[in-house]
């Protein structure tokens, strides 16, 4: 028992899973910021800011009269360390770094964010412990060169040492969760049951892209939709666990990300589920994709989508 | 396994029975499951909503065991996660059955004399108009329909409701809206106040007919709350008390807020 704990939590893996989950979360927490670029979100003086955090904190800084200067110092280490993050320089300073400052915008002003952030947040907390600047940062390339002296071509760069996936598998773990969770509030609701959730979701200006979208001849899409979702939520975590179904479930969960991004307006939380789905394919085979890039010795599971969940 | 091995896979355990309990709802937080009622209209509802009535039933007995089991384990892991870890994924659990509006008034005194005598109404959400697609995302909408959502869990929280006990989620609204305002008013107004107005207007179930001609009433009423703005003296709308209601075509506007910025 005790062997297969550590087995299941300490094996090692090769690294280039943790540099993709890095590039991919960093780069939509990187784009998200960029679109909350909006001085009504972040200057205290002038905002469109929640009273209900840290109310010592910005009562002091807006007597000060640091309330604009404060805001935007934030937005710009948030920015810089997403930036960062995604590129790869100072990995494990940048990853935590992120995470922080989710946590502080929280606290500084959470009226214009989504479930996207705690979703991100959490997704981060799981990656902050990995070793995600050994392959496709300039960490690595940096690396490289200081070892050779001089800026190394990528075919001679050696092959990364395995590294822990524990983080792997909390992130794994999270993903199940939230889903799990998130269709057993749902389960509770009659909307949901009787299958008129979508149609409300679809028809509602607070959430449609586009007006009456569905007309009444096509309101069974919508009850499919409902019950699809529901079952696919309540689903997830236990349809990964068996190899024929995992693929099913992953693929379905794409289509509905991409799906309900296309008919309904939720801001960042598909993107966020989606940099996160990389965490679902077997780390030596994102390695050997990454050897196409850059060649390296490979070898590992022909099975791209993990071996056990 | 060595020792570090073993912190670790503590650390993990915890890690996990922490986030675990912590995504658990408290029973308070869920509905009472009754039977569901599918529209008329529906096709595959009579088949799966009773199935899923019963999974609910179950759900709903064992939740609330697991809740009270895990107390004890919660007052250890809670603090872990308060610190940034918490896991309220409830997105989209109940869905809205209104179309849902925001409007801001500005009172504005032209003579000098501090007295309001003329009233500029501005829809403020959603920012766009709702019959044209919705290409980006508008994190100011977010941020207006975060604090609706507030506002209604301090209303039901609150056993003494009333407007000033509810009116703390709306001030960043007021706030906010009326500073942009009064940088457009020329020398010599004063803004003296502003109200929130929120809006519902119901959304025809499934199978329902669309009522096309109210739909076209209620963008005709929209229509006049977006920019160019137009003053109207005070007269021609009464000044109204927190929790006041006023309807307009189908849209039935409730007076959250009033005060001055």
């Amino acid at each position: 028992m005790s062997e297969r704990w550590d087995r299941f939590w300490f094996d090692g893996v090769p690294p280039h899973i943790y540099a993709l989950l890095r590039i991919t979360l960093g780069l939509v927490g990187f784009l998200v910021l960029i679109r909350l670029g909006d001085a009504a979100f972040w200057d205290l003086d002038r905002g469109f800011i929640s009273d209900v955090s840290l109310v010592g904190i910005k009562s002091s800084l807006r007597d000060a009269g640091l309330g604009t200067v404060a805001g935007w110092t934030l937005y710009g280490v948030s920015l810089l360390s997403f930036l960062m993050m995604t590129i790869g320089f100072r990995s494990s300073m940048a990853v935590p770094l992120a995470l922080i400052s989710q946590l502080v915008q929280l606290s500084w002003n959470s009226l214009p964010l989504s479930g996207a952030h705690p979703t991100l947040q959490s997704m981060l907390f799981c990656l902050m412990w990995a070793d995600t600047g050994a392959s496709w940062s300039v960490d690595a390339w940096l690396e490289r060169r200081r070892k050779t002296g001089v800026p190394a071509e990528p075919q001679a760069a050696p092959e990364p040492e395995a590294v822990s996936i524990a983080p792997l598998r909390l992130l794994r773990y999270q993903i199940a969760l939230i889903y799990l969770v998130t269709g057993l509030w749902k389960l509770g609701n009659p909307s949901w049951r009787d299958g008129s959730a979508v149609h409300y979701v679809l028809n509602t200006n607070v959430f449609h892209r586009f007006a009456g979208l569905l007309s009444p001849n096509l309101e069974w899409l919508a009850e499919l939709g409902t019950y699809t979702t529901l079952a696919w939520e309540l689903g997830f975590a236990f349809l990964l666990l068996w190899r024929p179904t995992r693929w099913l479930v992953l693929v379905l969960g794409v289509l509905m990300h991409l799906g309900i991004f296309a008919t309904i307006e939720v801001g960042p939380f598909h993107f966020v589920m989606l940099a996160a789905y990389p965490a679902f394919l077997e780390p030596a085979f994102v390695a050997r994709l990454f050897s196409r890039v850059t060649p390296l010795r490979s070898a590992g599971s022909p099975d791209p989508v993990i071996g056990a969940a | 396994m060595p020792s570090d091995r073993r912190w670790l896979s503590g650390a993990i355990a915890f890690h996990l029975v922490a986030i675990t309990i912590a995504a658990l709802p408290m029973p308070s937080e869920l509905a009472v499951i009754e039977p569901s009622s599918p529209p008329p209209s529906s096709m595959l509802a009579p088949a799966l909503a009773p199935l899923f009535d019963r999974l609910a039933l179950v759900v709903a007995g064992v939740e609330p065991v697991l809740y009270r089991a895990s107390a004890p384990l919660r007052i250890l892991t809670q603090p872990y996660i308060n610190a940034g870890l918490k896991q309220k994924w409830n997105m989209f659990a109940n869905p809205g059955h209104d179309d849902s509006y925001m409007r801001v008034d500005y009172l504005v005194a032209t003579d000098g004399s501090g007295r309001p005598t003329q009233r500029v109404q501005e829809l403020v959400f959603p920012a766009a108009r709702e019959d044209r697609p919705r290409w980006r995302h508008e994190f100011r909408d977010k941020a207006i329909f975060s604090s609706v959502e507030n506002y209604f869990v301090r209303f039901e929280s609150e056993e003494d409701v009333n407007a000033s006990a509810t009116a703390p989620d709306m001030v960043p609204i007021a706030r906010y809206f009326g500073r942009t305002f009064r940088q457009t008013l020329p020398q010599g107004q004063q803004l003296v106040r502003v109200e929130v107005w929120y809006g519902v207007a119901p959304i025809p179930a499934p199978g329902e007919p669309i009522d096309s001609a109210a739909e076209a009433n209620r963008l005709q009423a929209l229509v006049k709350y977006r920019a160019p703005l137009t003053p109207r003296p005070t007269s021609s709308v009464s000044l109204e008390r927190p929790g006041s209601r006023v309807t307009e075509g189908d849209i039935t506007w409730t007076l959250f807020y009033r005060g001055e910025v």
